[in-house]
């Protein structure tokens, strides 16, 4: 990672000496604006949870987040084409997990939506954004309250899996749990 | 000498002679029988039943949907350099072939469940324009041919066949104008948008100094001026069919046709 | 902007009239009224005969551009410049000028010029100034009615020569065609360069110069140009969530105005420069706001169940046109950007986004699928038709010059995302590539002032 910065700063460097020095119109160029280190995501998989404080002597249960072999180890809800309905088989995995929000008052999620990449990005964004509603629609259901929840969307922008085949746009049109 | 029948039985035993007779005449009247059917008896055709049934007539498989709209001539290819040196028109060394039918579809207001017709309107291009008028020309020079031939040969002149051969030379004039109109006309530009210019002739055919000269400009940018360069590239202008020409003309230039 | 005058004001003649002037007897008088009655009665004196004439023989000009004489080696090619801004514009068939340089002050044997079939002529020089500048000038002849239409000279550093060239290539354009041309402007676009870099660049209107306003990890989208072209707006994923930027190009100074709970994009300047349209999700589904470009004072302006997004102003600052699937699916509608009712717009097929109105107002750009193809139409406002203007399949975000005639917008071909051309009218295109990466969203920036 410190050899990619490194080289990624360096060819930054040395192409906005470049900019600098090719023709310019009547204003002075803009500047190029290298972004700080962003403020790291949280990552897709499950940070590890703090031990909960033990009530009793017996060992802490283990966060089912952290449990791969919970059912909320899936974090991903799947879409058709243009659609944003909940497919009934993906409901009683969004409900699992709206239970657990509701028995962990400390959790928030944040849900991101996404879409294959066919149409336009700007109303994928906005498709993207319905299906991470309906996600969170169906959560509210068993009681996890709003302010618990973000929905985002990243619309095409994000894919996890390229290439142009069903396959591929899938996978892609699909709704991420991401706990903080 | 009066020959009188001899009267029946009388005589010798003519009995075989009658028979002889009812039996030389049967043979007659036989074989007269048989000629006769011989010649009037039609066999019946022979008739062959067809046991299998006729190939039904199907109708042709509808012509496949082409693809919408029509893709034209394929891109020229570009080479891979800097994004300066990227674009290329379609090709613009010549000029421009016939750009593909120009599909311009109406909106209909009510919410559609299957896409509309589609209402083709094919913008006259240039090789089209010219073709026309060339077979517009061809025609009407046949016609003029023809009617000369006649107003010639006739003491009456009718007013129509003047009429036509006007129309025929006003057809050349257009022709000889028209091909070097170059403008490209902007959208929403009516039929009501015009400029009138007034040429002078000499008996040549060539324009007179001053020729053209704009009488009323169209107020279109740049329109007075295509169509003033296309009437001097017109030169000399044609003359009718008895080699004169006439001394003016007031020509009204319009860019765009009635939509 | 066409202004079409109507009324007359050219001189006109009318017909003679014939004149008496003997004292007329009745039997005269009767005579002469008959004749001026029949002299009015007939529209044309005899002699003159009339002939109407309807319609363009070609839709090019044909221009010689020839090379520019020059004192020296100069940087740039000028008349080469010239020639492939009024090539790529369509409207131009260029006409080979052969090599000799001819100068502004040169004389010209136009006859000659006309005979090789160019009924226009541009020439010109530059040459070096003392202080290291350049000056440079142009004349543009007309070689079938044998007069000078125009003429014009310019001083420029020699990192404004392209310009200069794009500002004679604007003349030649606006002589001929009476239209602004636009080869002076730039144009904004992303590249991705790879799953974690994008940038967000500034080149001139023929991919020239370009400039990175902007480098990423994250995706950035929807860049547009304020009307002075002194900003960009645009949506950034630098936060791991689409907030809407505005950025100053002079300094690079840039602030997140639109950063509410859920997502933030589709930025939309207003034409007086003061507001932005935005989607946001924070009171629910996307729904379109107003802001300042500070990001200040927020006034929602739908409010459905329906996706809304895309908003757009018209020109003239009165509607707000945008995408919403209210009706059932994708489709383009407008409201009076005052607030008040929205009314459907298109109708042909089920899958019509990305609105964009044209800055006479007279044209609506639009991406439309049919038949899982996505193309760009044109929509004439007036008439209601719309025309299929591209021959690409994979089309995104058109973007129109800000003289109307040509849109510029995003496709792919072969795997790879390009830039493209298509003139509003259907008849010409091109395309644009980079040398690395995919090129997408781009943005015309407004004529320079």
């Amino acid at each position: 990672m410190t050899s990619m910065r490194i080289l990624f700063t360096a060819s930054a460097a040395a192409l906005l000496v470049a900019g600098c020095a090719s023709t310019k119109l009547e204003e002075k160029p803009a500047p190029v604006v290298e972004q700080s280190q962003p403020t790291p995501a949280p990552a897709p998989a499950p940070a590890p949870a703090p031990t909960p404080v033990a009530k009793v002597e017996t060992p802490p249960p283990i966060d089912p987040l952290n449990d791969p072999s919970s059912a909320l180890a899936k974090r991903a809800v799947y879409f058709d084409f243009d659609k944003s309905v909940i497919k009934v088989e993906f409901q009683p995995l969004i409900e699992a997990h709206g239970r657990y929000l509701v028995e962990h008052s400390g959790r928030q999620v944040r849900i991101e939506g996404n879409c294959d990449e066919r149409g336009g990005r700007e109303y994928n964004l906005a498709l993207g954004q319905r299906r991470a509603d309906a996600v969170r629609e169906r959560m509210e259901l068993v009681g996890v309250p709003s302010t618990r929840i973000e929905t985002i969307s990243f619309g095409k922008e994000k894919p996890k899996a390229d290439g142009h085949s069903e396959a591929a746009w899938a996978e892609n049109r699909r709704a991420d749990l991401s706990y903080r | 000498m009066a020959i009188r029948p001899r009267g029946p039985g009388r005589g010798r035993n003519t009995l075989p002679s009658f028979v002889a007779a009812v039996m030389m005449h049967s043979l007659l009247i036989a074989g007269m029988w048989f000629a006769v059917q011989w010649r009037t008896s039609t066999e019946a055709p022979a008739v062959a039943e067809l046991w299998e049934p006729l190939p039904s007539l199907e109708p042709p498989a509808p012509p496949p949907e082409p693809p919408p709209p029509a893709p034209p001539q394929p891109e020229a290819a570009h080479p891979e350099a800097d994004i300066v040196q990227q674009q290329q028109v379609r090709p613009h060394a010549a000029e421009q072939p016939s750009p593909p039918p120009l599909e311009r579809r109406p909106i209909e207001k009510h919410e559609p469940k299957k896409t509309e017709p589609k209402k083709v309107e094919h913008k006259p291009t240039a090789a089209q324009i010219e073709r026309e008028l060339r077979e517009t020309e061809q025609r009407r020079q046949a016609e003029i041919a023809r009617i000369t031939g006649q107003v010639a040969g006739s003491a009456h002149a009718p007013s129509a066949s003047a009429g036509v051969i006007d129309d025929a030379y006003r057809a050349l004039i257009k022709a000889c104008v028209l091909r070097n109109v170059r403008f490209a006309v902007p959208e929403g530009v009516t039929d009501q948008v015009y400029a009138e210019f007034q040429v002078e002739l000499l008996p040549t055919g060539e324009q007179a100094a001053g020729s053209p000269r704009l009488t009323k400009p169209s107020g279109l940018p740049g329109w007075d001026d295509a169509a003033e360069r296309a009437i001097i590239l017109c030169d000399p202008f044609p003359r009718r069919p008895d080699g004169t020409a006439p001394r003016s003309i007031s020509l009204t230039m319009r860019p765009a046709e009635a939509r | 902007m066409i202004v079409l005058k109507t009324a007359n004001s050219g001189p006109y003649n009318p017909p003679a009239m014939p004149k008496t002037r003997a004292r007329p007897t009745r039997v005269t008088s009767l005579v002469v009224l008959l004749g001026l009655a029949a002299a009015l009665a007939s529209r044309h004196a005899p002699a003159q005969m009339t002939v109407e004439i309807t319609g363009v023989g070609s839709q090019q000009y044909p221009i010689a551009v020839a090379a520019f004489k020059t004192d020296g080696a100069v940087p740039q090619d000028i008349s080469e410049i010239v020639r492939a801004d009024l090539a790529r514009s369509g409207q131009f068939r260029m006409v080979d000028p052969g090599s000799t340089a001819v100068a502004e002050d040169d004389s010209v044997d136009l006859p000659q010029w006309r005979s090789r079939g160019a009924d226009t002529l541009a020439v010109g020089s530059v040459s070096h100034l003392a202080d290291g500048r350049f000056d440079i000038r142009y004349r543009l002849y007309d070689s079938v009615r044998n007069t000078r239409i125009d003429g014009e000279s310019y001083v420029a550093p020699v990192a404004e020569l392209r310009l200069a060239a794009h500002r004679i290539a604007d003349r030649i354009y606006e002589k001929l065609t009476g239209d602004k041309g636009v080869f002076a402007t730039r144009i904004a676009y992303v590249v991705e360069l790879g799953h974690a870099a994008y940038e967000l660049k500034i080149a001139d209107a023929d991919g020239a110069n370009p400039q990175t306003a902007l480098r990423s990890r994250e995706p950035i989208i929807s860049p547009v140009w304020s009307p002075d072209g002194t900003m960009l707006a645009y949506v950034s994923f630098e936060l791991h969530k689409p907030v809407v930027y505005v950025h100053t190009l002079a300094n690079g100074a840039r602030r997140a105005v639109a950063n509410y709970r859920g997502s933030n994009s589709a930025p939309a300047f207003s034409p007086d420069g003061k507001n932005l349209a935005v989607v946001l999700t924070k009171d629910g589904n996307s729904e379109i706001y107003l802001i300042g470009i500070d990001g200040s004072n927020p006034r929602r302006m739908t409010s459905n169940d329906a996706i809304d997004t895309e908003p757009f102003f018209s020109a003239d600052g009165a509607w707000i046109y945008f995408t919403s699937d209210r009706g059932g699916s994708p489709q383009i509608y407008r409201m009076p950007a005052a607030g008040g009712d929205a009314q459907r717009i298109t109708f042909n097929g089920d899958y019509n986004i990305s609105p964009r109105v044209s800055p006479d107002g007279r044209l609506l750009a639009y991406v439309s699928r049919r038949n899982d193809l996505f193309q760009i139409e044109v929509l004439d406002i007036a008439l209601n038709q719309e025309l299929t203007v591209t021959d690409t399949v994979r089309d995104e975000s058109p973007s129109f010059a800000p003289n109307g005639r040509l849109l510029l917008y995003a496709t792919e071909v072969g795997g790879r995302e390009i830039l493209a051309l298509a003139s509003t009218d259907g008849r010409a295109r091109a395309r644009i590539t980079g040398p690395n990466g995919d090129i997408r969203e781009p943005s015309w920036g407004p004529l320079l002032k």
